[in-house]
């Protein structure tokens, strides 16, 4: 199997050389090469994904992150370049004939919602439809999470639960299942350094400060080649640039927290984007009584770039976050130690990226390192139990011809993982469990968007992964095909293979993820995996109004979850493996233009899990039908609207059956002295939970004071207060037995202001 | 600063978020549950059979300690033997368990049912319950009797010689270290106990290390405000370490989730619980510290009660986390003799601030059961001079004499 797979990867070098080669265009006679940079408006950021095209002819191709493209075969002589792209008005400008490079100043199509620039992504999205191969993805903007109306203030990963494929399995957690996966199967990309649990508050908001970020693809199956690392989905998280001509400061006072964001230019042309959040319930409290409330949390997030050179770029993206809870139990003395209980756990993140032009290409190099910890105990000796995560990784990646009818790009990466768990009293000298995994990840992929005619968009790629610890080789192939009927109407498919070399043993079962539990594959666990099946349609009316239809089949195999029967003393049995296949549909009708925006997503799911002995049961996420309706529209006294509406269908959950008193034992009185009641459950996961609905509507006015911009808003969550069941309760002590709900968020008016300068 | 209200305060928001519903439901299917540990020091053993809770009838209530107390939907009638599996000379003999007399008023049969361990019991032996009930249902399981091939406890520098031998220990300087030389056992249980009320919890922790430490000056953050003292000086408590079979382990490590309700780890075919199997000993600690506080130290009690002489010596030793700035909480070693005979015991007490009173109390077993005395005495005198206390025996109050000891 090893040696096998390691010819493999020789071979995909082969084959790689070999595409290149063939993809090599010709010089062609009376043409020449022109590179350039489309640049938005008066801040001169860069604009990624435009159409750059030259009038009359085939030459096209679109611009990458940094705004750059290349065109090659451009005819000698006055040409007329035209452009089109994300938030920019279409365009076109004459080529000067004796300069190979031009910059495009555009105008910004965008309306300033400050502190964050508010762009739509229509364009982005239409041009996508012409020009990418790409299924299941959708992205959204800053204006699309701003606007969405969530928990307390604005949420990137409350925005994605409302995005086609996705099931948020109730109120109390950002965790979300994608097509039928697990949460622990989501790639989250925090500009491209994976991020491990990105949550605050025991799950209830997400690490991004939403003002930080500038948009998000969202990949929800069938992702291409660069990709890898979970089985269902990715969110690639953007943060901003920050603001290129002066300073400014921005901010949020919210019921939740308080946060600061500052952005400016700085020395070497570069900008830098950096804020602060923290909660002040705890510090408010301590003002105002004398009561204590020992839990905040805390974040930092920041960005800077600078140019290299006339194309290159340098970024570095930096977080860190804590959530905090310490409390006193025992005060410390001369013949007492201090005990505290505590409840710490945060990420780090630290990542850059360069973009050289090299020879006619561009190559990509990313080096980062992301960690998770988190420590929870009497401290500091009672007892105590230590767990992280760490990932440092690197790669490159090489676009030999950015803008031509192959684009190609070959790369390489490493992922060095490190996940640690210990329960040690050291007061007691004893320690309960110890545990350590560390999986290397080594990979090359090569992908091509091709764009073969007019009528066909494909993209072809190849994946390797080889994980020496757990003797695990093997080649994930991955394709995409768009076929135009029409230049708004098109047929779409995807397939391919993932791998998945880390999981999480967090009983996925349960409704709220504090965070994950992460090991990586070795000799004793294996590497999951899921193939992916996707086909549909895509269909554009006038510009603004997108349709897609999505049938999708995953299969999952070496899926695992915890082994509550794992014998501390061995290695390699904290866990036992699941299968499983989902299938279903996506549809999303959303508009992309107009005074009333937004979309509508239905999905629906079947998913089906089984154990090693063939029970087959549901998962907890098997919502059959989730609906969403997000509107973002002009409302009352002059605001803006946001309305969101989400319909889920019974999840499935596990009932009870009866109880029983678990008795514990006196080995000195030789007798049993107390008891808890247990449950005693029936069939996995046999019943349901009746369907879920939740109506959320948010204000946001502006006003211009003081010299900056004040922004207040107001939002109500559940309007119509429904009581959504988040878990049921059994006591059959009595008779008749009863059943006790407890409710998901009920009404739930919340307000805060924002403000930039 | 009151720190623990700041659950309330986290948990407001929770609470408005949610709206409680009850309803009622269908009553669920009974299980048969059968709960028996095997000690194998021990002569009687016993088996709890009894049905789950399905909400079909109401069970009763069920004590503190069972046996005596009975389960709440115990099943009567009940056809229960334990077969030894060998090895031994037993091997192949089947004990038919006798159902325990009347406990819960009302009720023909308890629930439990007993046996006496007559075949020695050694480490390895296999046994073999099967229950069967009048109404047909049979559950069965078996247990692997664990043993040790020694245990080493200790406390500082010095280590039990034997079985119920008395280790003395500095709070402030020494350590409890306990290790066992296993021998088919799974895991260790840990139990420490006021010898006097052993319904007093100091420690119950179980580990499947196998050697674990407690430091003298261990506190309990989870008792109390601020706290409780682990080992007080002043006291006597009973150290009991019993190692266990896999099933114990088992029964004892897992629990059911309260959610999901799935976890625990069931080895009964039939039923729900537990067919496991211990080897428990026990020692005795005696736990002193430094006295500094000018309360503390050696306290004569002397008189007649009864016709009899009262000569009874108190070593008095403050808790700190216990005492606040009205009384001072402390405890001592009690030895002499009374009308009741030779005590050698450890009782609580307390000193008040404002009247400088005195009230301790501690436990004496007689043939009777276990009586309570009480003395009470202001205010108290450091210097060594006497002065007068109450001495009481329920209603029987005598006036004796106490003087700190120089």
């Amino acid at each position: 199997m090893y040696i096998t797979a390691v010819s493999c990867i020789k071979r995909l070098g082969a084959l790689v050389v070999c595409l290149l080669l063939a993809v090599e265009p010709a010089a062609a006679q009376g043409t020449r090469v022109l590179r350039g940079r489309v640049l938005a408006g008066v801040l001169a950021t860069p604009v990624s994904g435009a159409r750059v095209s030259i009038v009359g002819s085939n030459v096209q191709a679109s611009t990458d992150t940094l705004g750059a493209f290349l065109l090659r075969g451009v005819p000698l002589g006055l040409q007329r370049l035209a452009y089109a792209g994300p938030d920019i008005h279409p365009d076109t400008v004459t080529l000067p004939l004796s300069l190979d490079t031009i910059t495009i100043y555009a105008r910004q199509r965008f309306v300033v919602l400050a502190p964050v620039t508010v762009q739509d992504t229509f364009t982005g999205r239409r041009i996508g439809m012409s020009e990418a191969a790409q299924t299941s993805t959708m992205s959204i903007g800053a204006a699309d999470i701003r606007s969405t109306p969530g928990l307390l203030e604005a949420d990137v990963l409350r925005t994605v639960q409302l995005l086609p494929g996705t099931v948020a399995r109730n109120d109390y957690t950002i965790g979300y299942n994608v097509r039928g996966g697990e949460t622990d199967q989501n790639l989250i990309l925090l500009d491209g350094i994976p991020v491990f649990n990105p949550s605050h508050l025991g799950g209830l908001f997400s690490t991004f400060d939403a003002n930080a970020i500038a948009g998000a693809n969202f990949l929800t199956g069938g992702f291409p080649a660069a990709y890898s690392g979970r089985l269902s989905s990715v969110l690639d998280l953007r943060l901003r640039d920050g603001n290129a001509d002066e300073m400014q400061w921005s901010g949020q006072v919210s019921l939740l927290a308080s946060k600061l964001l500052v952005e400016g230019p700085i020395p070497g042309g570069g900008t830098a984007i950096g804020g602060a959040r923290r909660t002040y319930a705890d510090q408010i409290i301590a003002l105002v009584s004398s009561e204590v409330l020992p839990y905040y949390f805390t974040d930092l997030i920041g960005r800077v770039q600078w140019p290299l050179g006339r194309e290159g770029a340098l970024q570095v993206t930096g977080y860190w976050g804590r959530d905090d809870l310490t409390l006193n139990l025992v005060s410390g003395s001369n013949t007492r130690d201090r005990v505290d209980l505590a409840f710490n756990w945060g990420n780090r993140l630290l990542g850059a990226e360069t973009r050289l032009p090299v020879g006619s290409g561009r190559l990509t190099a990313r080096v980062g390192y992301s960690d998770f910890t988190s420590t929870l105990g009497l401290l500091p000796d009672l007892v105590r139990f230590d767990n992280w995560a760490r990932l440092a990784l690197g790669s490159l990646e090489w676009r030999p011809f950015p803008g031509h009818m192959h684009d190609v790009r070959v790369g390489a990466g490493l992922e060095r993982y490190e996940m640690f768990y210990n329960i040690a009293s050291p007061e007691l000298e004893t320690r309960f469990f110890t545990a350590r995994y560390q999986p290397t990840v080594q990979a090359a992929w090569f992908d091509d968007e091709w764009r073969a005619t007019w009528w066909l968009r494909l993209r072809p790629g190849l994946r390797a992964e080889r994980i020496p610890g757990a003797a695990f080789a093997a080649l994930a192939p991955r394709v995409a095909v768009k076929a135009f009927v029409t230049p708004t109407f098109a047929f779409t498919g995807s397939a391919g293979r993932y791998f998945q070399p880390i999981h999480s043993i967090r009983d996925q079962e349960l409704p709220i993820t504090i965070y994950e539990f992460w090991i990586g594959a070795d000799g004793n666990v294996p590497v999951g995996q899921s193939d992916h099946l996707v086909a549909g349609i895509e269909r554009w009316i006038n510009s603004e109004w997108e349709f897609t239809l999505e049938g999708y089949h995953k299969t999952f195999r070496n899926l695992i979850t915890g082994n509550r029967a794992e014998d501390p003393r061995v290695d390699g049995d904290e866990f036992v493996t699941l299968e499983g296949e989902a299938w279903g549909f996506d549809v999303l009708a959303r508009r992309h233009l107009g005074s009333v925006r937004g979309w509508v997503a239905w999905s629906v799911t079947k998913a089906t899990r089984r154990f090693a002995d063939g029970v087959a049961f549901p998962p907890a996420h098997d919502r059959r039908h989730t609906i969403n309706i997000v509107l973002q529209a002009p409302g009352p006294l002059g605001s803006e609207m946001g309305v969101r509406w989400g319909f889920g269908s019974p999840l499935p959950y596990t009932p009870f059956i009866g109880e029983w008193d678990h008795r514990q034992y006196s080995a000195t009185a030789h007798a049993f002295e107390d008891w808890s009641r247990e449950p005693i459950a029936g069939a996995i996961n046999s019943a349901r939970y009746p369907a879920y609905s939740r109506l959320d509507v948010g204000l946001r006015w502006s006003v211009e004071k003081f010299g900056g911009l004040l922004q207040p808003y107001f939002q109500l969550v559940n309007l119509y207060n429904r009581h959504n069941v988040f878990l049921y309760f059994f006591d059959y002590v009595g008779a008749p037995p009863t059943r006790t709900g407890v409710s998901q968020l009920p009404l739930l008016p919340t307000f805060g202001l924002e403000f930039v300068f | 600063m009151r720190p623990r209200r700041w659950a309330l305060l986290l948990s407001l928001p929770l609470v408005g978020a949610c709206e409680l519903t009850e309803t009622t439901v269908p009553p669920g299917e009974s299980v048969v549950v059968l709960q028996s540990i095997v000690s194998r020091t021990r002569g009687e053993q016993w088996v709890f059979l009894e049905y789950s809770l399905a909400g079909a009838v109401l069970g009763g209530p069920t004590g503190s300690l069972a046996p005596p107390q009975s389960p709440r939907l115990p099943i009567t009638g009940a056809f229960v033997t334990v077969e030894h599996l060998g090895p031994g000379v037993c091997q192949g003999r089947r004990d038919t368990l006798l159902e325990a007399p009347l406990v819960t008023p009302g009720a023909l049969h308890s629930g439990i049912y007993r046996w006496n361990a007559s075949c020695p019991l050694e480490p390895g032996h296999r046994l073999r319950v099967r229950g069967e009930t009048p109404a047909g249902e049979v559950v069965t399981g078996t247990t692997t009797i664990p043993g040790a091939n020694g245990y080493a406890i200790r406390v500082g520098t010095t280590q039990a010689a034997f079985p119920l031998d008395e280790l003395g220990m500095n709070r402030l300087r020494d350590t409890l270290r306990i290790g066992v030389d296993p021998l088919l056992a799974r895991a260790m249980q840990i139990e420490v106990r006021r010898a006097e009320r052993q319904e007093d919890v100091a420690i119950y922790v179980f580990t499947d290390s196998l050697g674990i430490s407690f430091a003298g000056n261990l506190i309990n953050p989870f008792e109390s405000d601020g706290g409780e003292t682990v080992f007080r000086a002043g006291r006597y408590y009973l150290l009991t370490v019993a190692v266990t079979d896999s099933n114990y382990y088992d029964f004892i490590r897992t629990r059911s989730d309260p959610i999901t309700g799935r976890g625990f780890l069931n080895h009964l075919e039939g039923g729900v619980g537990v067919f496991g199997s211990v080897e428990a000993q026990s020692w005795l600690l005696a736990v002193r510290a430094p006295q500094s506080d000018p309360r503390e130290g050696q306290y004569h009690i002397e008189g007649n009660a009864r016709g009899a002489p009262v000569d009874l010596l108190l070593d008095v030793y403050v808790d700190e986390l216990a005492s606040d700035s009205t009384s001072t909480h402390f405890s001592a070693f009690v030895d002499g003799e009374f009308y009741l005979g030779t005590v050698r015991r450890s009782g609580d007490g307390v000193f008040l601030s404002g009247t400088q009173e005195l009230f301790f109390q501690f436990d004496v077993s007689t043939v009777d059961g276990v009586r309570q005395m009480v003395v009470r005495g202001a205010p108290v005198v450091t210097t060594g001079a006497a002065f007068p206390v109450e001495f009481s025996d329920a209603n029987d109050v005598h006036d004796l004499t106490m003087r700190r000891v120089p």
